[in-house]
């Protein structure tokens, strides 16, 4: 399984003149399908199919929680939050992809796109964990 | 143009939403006091700490710097550049202005006017009555790049 996360093309700039904040809700989605435009800006224009609310996920995705943003070397900052943690109850979560958006903002910007690289399934009782990398969390920005 | 160098805190801080790289009145002060990249973090406020020591006002030279207009603020494939406009040459009027060795980046928007970065000109400069200084911003690299 390889796995393919995606920044979209306004996401750098989107953080340069503060319109995603850390005081935002940033929320992560699971998608049963969709396709990463790179272009895309807000969520109307990502083209995607969410799970379906039920067995333990909720339309909309999960808020991320104990977002921290942290100085790396010298000059990188890391984006980093708590791993996030769905639950499979009554029921199967299967999921190919993941979207994270701000749900602050007007519009619901898009961050990130996360490609499972196929579908991943938790079955009933089971997690569905996405798991942030450890050395460089969600985002780790470069300034040259 | 001298070498940019960027202080530490300003990635954080820009993360954070301190900044607005798009609209805010960005400035560059003249100090004769060599930054700390480590530990400097802002030109004036409550939060961090003072950046160089800036040089006396006075002879055509008002504290807190000139203003570096902002010439883009946009991404291009997913790389956000910032391009600044010259902010104008300081003119030595009555007397000299100086000395100083490095123009310093801030935000004057920014609550505690966070430091950007410095570029430094190598040896202290004194601009004798009538003489004149102008920092020359690169429109084509930028002061710089987030990816």
């Amino acid at each position: 399984m390889a796995v393919t996360v995606s920044l979209y093309n306004h996401t750098a700039k989107n953080f340069a003149d503060g319109t995603f904040n850390p005081a935002d809700t940033f929320k992560l989605m699971l998608l049963t399908s969709g396709t990463y435009d790179a272009t895309d800006a807000l969520l109307a224009d990502v083209v995607y199919t969410q799970v379906a609310s039920g067995n333990g996920y909720t339309t909309g995705g999960q808020a991320l929680t104990n977002l921290t943003l942290t100085t790396v070397t010298t000059n990188d900052a890391k984006l980093d939050a708590d791993d996030v943690i769905w639950t499979a109850s009554g029921g199967s979560i299967a999921a190919s992809a993941a979207l994270l958006y701000d749900d602050t903002e007007t519009g619901d910007p898009v961050v990130l796109y996360i490609d499972f690289g196929g579908t991943q399934t938790a079955s009933d009782g089971a997690d569905f964990r996405i798991v942030w990398n450890s050395t460089n969390g969600i985002i780790t920005w470069t300034v040259a | 143009m001298a070498t940019f160098s960027k202080f530490n805190s300003f990635s954080e801080s820009l993360a954070e939403g301190k900044f607005n790289l798009g609209t805010d009145t960005l400035k560059v002060y003249l100090s004769n006091t060599a930054p700390s990249a480590a530990t400097h973090t802002r030109y004036d406020g409550t939060t961090g700490t003072t950046g160089p020591a800036e040089i006396s006002a006075g002879n055509g030279y008002l504290a807190g710097g000139k203003t570096a207009p902002i010439a883009s603020s946009q991404q291009s494939g997913g790389i956000y550049k910032l391009v600044l406009s010259d902010p104008g040459a300081w003119v030595a009027t009555a007397d000299s202005i100086g000395p100083f060795q490095y123009a310093i980046l801030y935000s004057d928007t920014a609550t505690n006017k966070d430091l950007i970065g410095w570029w430094n000109y190598g040896t202290p400069v004194t601009l004798a009555q009538a003489e004149s200084f102008s920092v020359d911003f690169d429109p084509g690299t930028g002061v710089l790049t987030i990816q």
